[in-house]
């Protein structure tokens, strides 16, 4: 399997916010310290690329997007492409306004404006982009400095080239998410310490900062329990500081951790973390394991069935 | 039996009875649970699936009941050698922390048997705990007061019972002993992008040794 890039200049970058490569994640090296990364809110990431793929990855590797977390992203393109963006976000072809959830053609010699709306994060996939993969995965992962157009965690810069190849297949153009991707202000926890799980869902709390490391919330004051040892630590997972912060982990959360554990956040609503902006308030609701694995199967569901493809409607 | 919880739909932590556990339930666990990752925290054990399933923790109860004391496969018997330029910007304090000369508190260091407990914190970076009696009291030394901000790449170094080698340049509050041109972490290498993995052993050379013979 290749894992370097390949290919020609498909596009150069002209303007980008806080942009970062992203795929489904590095899997399967967290024993060994290499943590998953990957994109934050990955349904909107496995839309996008499933508009304009067959697959959701070909036979071993993840298909990229670019993840816009702010500002926006600008592109001139090189070779024909077949795009598609998900999020809320204003796109432009060539200055005229072109939509998002839909696989569109773009020709060679255009230029391609997304600006970000938010909240949350906007997907880009584009069917030829072969961009560097690091351990199997193209993600770009902030904590450990792995991934991205230099390899070292950092995000897109202005005047950076694509590579890949030219794409002048149409079978996927206009395939299009079906349903509006909802939103939610809660999100459920699967307890890990009961105690302080109950006191965590009676109020509401503040959000104060957001990123792909972590999501900072102010809110009622919690016992704090002692430091425990070193442990191993998921994204979701809910740490409470000394300071009476409690921390969501993010993507770029890294793999352990010393803070006293709340809780996890349910698989089927870690999605919603991404969506999150300061000042919001958000709500914890308890849920069980059985319930967040059908809540779960049930959103497996819905993205599996969210594209329609255009010889579906002939 | 080891307290197992649920940490959220689609792992279950096992919380180790004592550090010696560690490895003979980790490969007890591996071998039951194929699909499962598993990931050793300094006093409990990570079981991961890779999609939300009500039945992990009966499942991961089931086999801790069954767990046979008697077969602690403990070490794989692997063991990575590190030589090492015992040059730290903190030897010399760290002997002096241990009421010891620089050069016994290098002794000690080359002659404990290391286990990689744990790894985590950067890629490749292996938490280091002494795999028999402790040849100095490590664990009462603390990490520094003040973490420096840029740790070399490569740097050796000592705190909280632990030792440790930092696979790249990262802020790090450990005591820095010496340093070392081994490569720990090569992302390149798809097979074997770490040398150190959880549950081999790990001693320190140092190269003055070496240079010596």
């Amino acid at each position: 399997m290749s894992k370097s890039t390949s290919g020609i200049p498909i596009a150069t970058v002209q303007r980008a916010g806080l942009v970062t490569t992203q795929d489904i994640g590095r899997i399967g090296f967290a024993d060994i310290g290499v943590p998953g990364s990957g994109a934050w809110h990955q349904a909107r990431h496995r839309l996008a690329v499933t508009l304009v793929h067959d697959h959701i990855e070909d036979m071993y590797l993840p298909y990229p997007t670019f993840e816009i977390l702010n500002v926006g992203l600008s592109l001139a393109l090189h070779e024909p492409q077949v795009i598609a963006v998900v999020g809320s976000a204003d796109v432009r072809i060539d200055g005229r306004p072109a939509v998002t959830g839909v696989a569109m053609h773009i020709s060679a010699d255009s230029v391609l404006e997304i600006d970000h709306l938010g909240p949350g994060p906007v997907y880009l996939a584009l069917s030829g982009w072969q961009p560097e993969r690091i351990l199997r995965s193209a993600a770009t992962d902030s904590f450990s400095r792995l991934g991205g157009p230099c390899g070292d965690g950092a995000p897109i810069k202005r005047g950076q080239d694509l590579l890949g190849h030219p794409d002048v297949e149409t079978r996927h153009v206009g395939s299009f998410v079906r349903a509006p991707q909802h939103s939610m202000n809660g999100m459920s926890v699967i307890a890990h310490d009961d105690g302080l799980a109950a006191a965590l869902c009676e109020e509401p709390w503040h959000v104060n900062a957001t990123a792909r490391s972590g999501v900072r919330l102010s809110g009622p004051e919690l016992p704090m329990p002692q430091p425990i040892p070193s442990m191993p630590v998921v994204p979701g997972a809910i740490q409470l500081t000394p300071d009476g912060t409690a921390i969501v982990l993010g993507p770029d959360g890294g793999l352990t951790g010393g803070y006293p554990i709340v809780g996890v956040v349910a698989s089927a609503h870690l999605d919603h973390m991404a969506d999150l902006e300061p000042a919001q308030q958000v709500v914890f609701t308890r849920i069980d394991p059985a319930s967040a694995a059908e809540e779960f199967n049930a959103r497996e569901r819905a993205i599996a069935s969210a594209i329609v493809r255009p010889d579906a409607l002939t | 039996m080891q307290h197992a919880a649920w940490f959220g739909d689609r792992a279950v932590l096992v919380q180790l009875n004592s550090t010696a556990e560690r490895e003979s339930i980790t490969s007890w666990l591996a071998l039951r649970m194929p699909d499962a990752l598993i990931r050793r925290g300094m006093a409990s054990v990570l079981v991961e699936m890779p999609a939300p399933d009500p039945q992990l923790l009966a499942t991961v109860e089931h086999h801790l009941s069954a767990l046979d004391q008697a077969a602690t496969g403990l070490v794989e018997g692997e063991q990575v050698l590190i030589v090492t330029s015992y040059s730290g910007a903190d030897l010399a304090d760290t002997a002096a922390f241990f009421r010891v000369t620089p050069s016994q508190l290098i002794r000690a260091h080359t002659s404990q048997i290391w286990l990689v407990a744990m790894m985590g914190f950067a890629p490749g970076f292996g938490y280091l705990e002494p795999l028999d009696d402790p040849l100095l009291p490590w664990a009462t030394l603390p990490r520094r007061d003040n973490p420096r901000e840029q740790v070399p790449r490569g740097s050796v170094a000592l705190a909280a019972g632990m030792s440790a080698v930092y696979p790249s340049s990262s802020p790090g509050g450990w005591h820095l002993l010496g340093t070392t041109t081994t490569k720990l972490f090569d992302p390149t290498d798809d097979a074997n992008p770490t040398l150190l993995r959880p549950g081999l052993t790990v001693r320190f050379i140092d190269d003055a040794d070496g240079r010596a013979s």
